[in-house]
């Protein structure tokens, strides 16, 4: 017993001398006891104290056991307080019942069996202390269950907090794969709320072509528990589709089974565009390389067989008939070699600067468009002030106006004026001395919103038509010839009116292409 | 075509690997009033260079042996005011021929284009030294090749 706290036990008598001997039966017990001779005196030792134990004698004046027990069950604290009645007169099962109504526990009839009364003290002593430690347990246990919850609101907060704070798009499902947690960048970048792709509902976000497969997937890895991957377009708030790298893990518990499941979505849209913009410039550069070698086998022969019928129609034995046939078949070659030289002319860029009229390779230009002005009812006004002579690598400069001049064209599928003026000027600014070339178009135009984006690098309002580079990689090259593109889109009258204006200073130290010639074609 | 064989007439230096070309460019040549010599080499290219008086070479670009602008480097290594003229079967020339040939043309165009820019390489070059003094210029030895 001594290595328990002990507990207080209030022993009420009028008698001392009962006290006493109360005290002596009960100290062995090593509990802590208290002697009150009367009713009063009991009552202010249990507002103080706690008490485990009350052992009172049923008969006292003023207030005898039976009252006190009544006055001691009204108050709440002590409704579950052992009371030990002790009659000195002859119980009859009338009292014991008396007790019992007023929630007494126990009874002991004098004359007092030292030992019985021990025991029982004993008992409703250790009941006491139990129970405190059982509260106490309680408490310590509330306090963790509140502790803990602190922890995980805390967590859960730090989870948020991370989860929205990454890149990537991220969300929680439960064990059957049902979505019930997105981060903030899914509803920024979709537009939804919660309500309306929760559980599966998400599937109508991911492009049709794609659906069907997705979900195949999806559910054959979620059976299994195994992780999932798959990449696929996801449809945003302005209805673009953009392909995002998606993937989902399993999270599981002590036992191994799976809990909720964690999964990302990464936007590698630019990515994916920058490879593919690699494939087609690969495979540009091998179409070149290819276009090269038929060149050089249709060039060969061709050669002899122009000099061939040169020599035939100059021929003294000819007769006019025969000489007229030659000169057809010269004709036609001439024509066979034009071709070869405009469908297979993949140039090799020199490595020097050499001097570019402007005028003659927007000529150069318009004719390769010529096929699409013609096709599109699109009338060219040419306004060239001047031979427009700069120092420069013509190739790309030749993919500028190539990339202005088929927008332009694009942009006029109904018809309309092409305007591509040429004039010396010098630079608003620097001062700088060049040439000036504007292309107008009276196209479609370039909505205000776009204006800030198209020079950005896969911006494209072609659709599937355009690789959203062509602009970009001009203003790239324009740049490095410390010149400036700029463009105005206006409406006029009934129509729009685009101009793209270029100025190249004339003389520049402009480096050697870094842009492959494969990409210019 | 005799009255084209004029007292002065261009010796004109031919070479190309393809047999038929070869045959075709220098009746062109010779109907056009020049005197022709013809090489299927690299090799032989110097060998009949060396062994004669030369006012212009007309040189393919692609040879097995060696290239035809390594030939005409070679050429003017020798002969520094030779006029050349290099053909491609390429659409376009690499870079490197910038500088060492005085022409280049694609093949596959006209006949009129070669034979235009010979006649205007050699006028070019009688203006600059009317006394025909190609011999005295040969003075570097040639390399063992």
């Amino acid at each position: 017993m001594s290595s328990h706290p002990p507990v207080k036990i209030l022993m009420v008598d009028d008698q001392p001398g009962k006290l006493l001997s109360y005290e002596a039966i009960l100290a062995p017990l090593g509990e802590q006891l208290l002697k009150a001779t009367s009713g009063r005196e009991a009552l202010e030792y249990l507002l103080k104290t706690d008490v485990a134990v009350v052992l009172m004698d049923v008969s006292m004046p003023e207030i005898d056991g039976y009252q006190l027990a009544d006055m001691i069950r009204e108050h709440p604290r002590f409704q579950k307080t052992a009371i030990i009645f002790i009659s000195a007169v002859h119980l009859t099962d009338v009292d014991r019942l008396k007790g019992y109504e007023r929630g007494a526990v126990d009874y002991i009839s004098v004359p007092v069996i030292p030992e019985l009364l021990r025991a029982k003290v004993s008992v409703f002593a250790e009941l006491h202390r139990k129970t405190l430690q059982l509260e106490k347990l309680n408490r310590e246990l509330e306090q963790r269950v509140v502790d803990r919850t602190e922890e995980l609101r805390q967590s859960e907060s730090q989870f948020r907090s991370l989860a929205n704070s990454i890149p990537q798009l991220a969300w929680m499902a439960d064990p059957d794969a049902s979505i019930f947690w997105y981060n903030q960048r899914w509803y920024d970048y979709t537009g939804t709320t919660l309500d309306q792709i929760r559980g599966r509902a998400w599937r109508s976000l991911v492009h049709p072509d794609h659906v069907i497969e997705v979900m195949a997937g999806i559910e054959r890895c979620w059976g299994m528990d195994e992780p999932w991957e798959d990449t696929f377009p996801l449809r945003g708030k302005d209805g673009s589709y953009r392909w995002f790298l998606s993937r989902a893990l399993p999270i599981r518990d002590a036992n191994g089974s799976v809990v909720r499941w964690f999964g990302t979505n990464t936007d590698i849209t630019e990515r994916k565009q920058a490879e593919e913009a690699l494939v087609k410039a690969e495979r540009m550069a091998a179409m070149g390389r290819l276009a090269g070698i038929i060149a050089h086998e249709i060039n060969n022969p061709l050669e002899a067989i122009s000099n061939a019928f040169y020599l035939l129609r100059e021929h003294s034995s000819l007769n006019q008939d025969a000489r007229r046939y030659a000169q057809l078949a010269q004709e036609e070659l001439a024509r066979l070699a034009h071709i070869t030289k405009q469908t297979l002319g993949f140039y090799r860029e020199s490595k020097q600067v050499v001097a570019v009229p402007l005028s003659e390779l927007l000529d150069n230009v318009l004719e390769l468009q010529s096929r699409r002005l013609k096709l599109n009812g699109i009338g060219v006004e040419k306004h060239y002030q001047t031979q427009g002579l700069i120092q420069g690598f013509p190739l790309e400069l030749k993919q500028v106006f190539l990339n202005l001049i088929g927008n332009a064209v694009q942009a006029m599928p109904d018809g309309g004026r092409l305007r591509i003026r040429l004039q010396e000027c010098s630079q608003a600014g620097s001062g700088k001395q060049g040439i000036r070339v504007a292309i107008s178009d009276t196209g479609m135009g370039i909505r205000a919103e776009y204006a800030k984006r198209i020079f950005e690098p896969f911006f494209s309002t072609k659709e599937a038509k355009g690789t959203g580079l062509g602009l970009w990689i001009s203003k790239g090259i324009i740049q490095k010839y410390e010149g400036t593109i700029r463009f105005r889109s206006v409406r006029l009258g009934g129509g729009n009116v685009t101009c793209f204006s270029v100025f190249i200073p004339a003389f520049t130290a402009v480096q050697s292409p870094e842009i492959t010639a494969a990409l210019m074609a | 075509m005799a009255e084209l064989m004029t007292v002065n007439a261009a010796t004109i230096l031919c070479v190309d690997d393809e047999a038929n070309q070869l045959v075709l460019r220098k009746r062109l040549l010779e109907n056009a009033g020049y005197r022709v010599l013809t090489a299927d080499s690299f090799r032989s290219a110097l060998v009949t260079f060396e062994a004669n008086a030369i006012d212009l070479a007309v040189v393919d670009y692609w040879m097995r042996g060696g290239n035809g602008v390594q030939l005409a480097s070679e050429l003017k290594r020798h002969q520094e005011d030779l006029p050349i003229v290099i053909l491609s079967a390429y659409s376009e020339l690499p870079g490197e021929t910038i500088g060492i040939a005085d022409a280049w043309i694609t093949k596959g165009g006209a006949s009129q284009t070669l034979l235009a820019k010979i006649r205007e390489l050699l006028a070019r070059a009688v203006v600059r030294s009317p006394q025909n003094v190609r011999c005295a210029r040969r003075s570097k030895p040639f390399l063992d090749i």
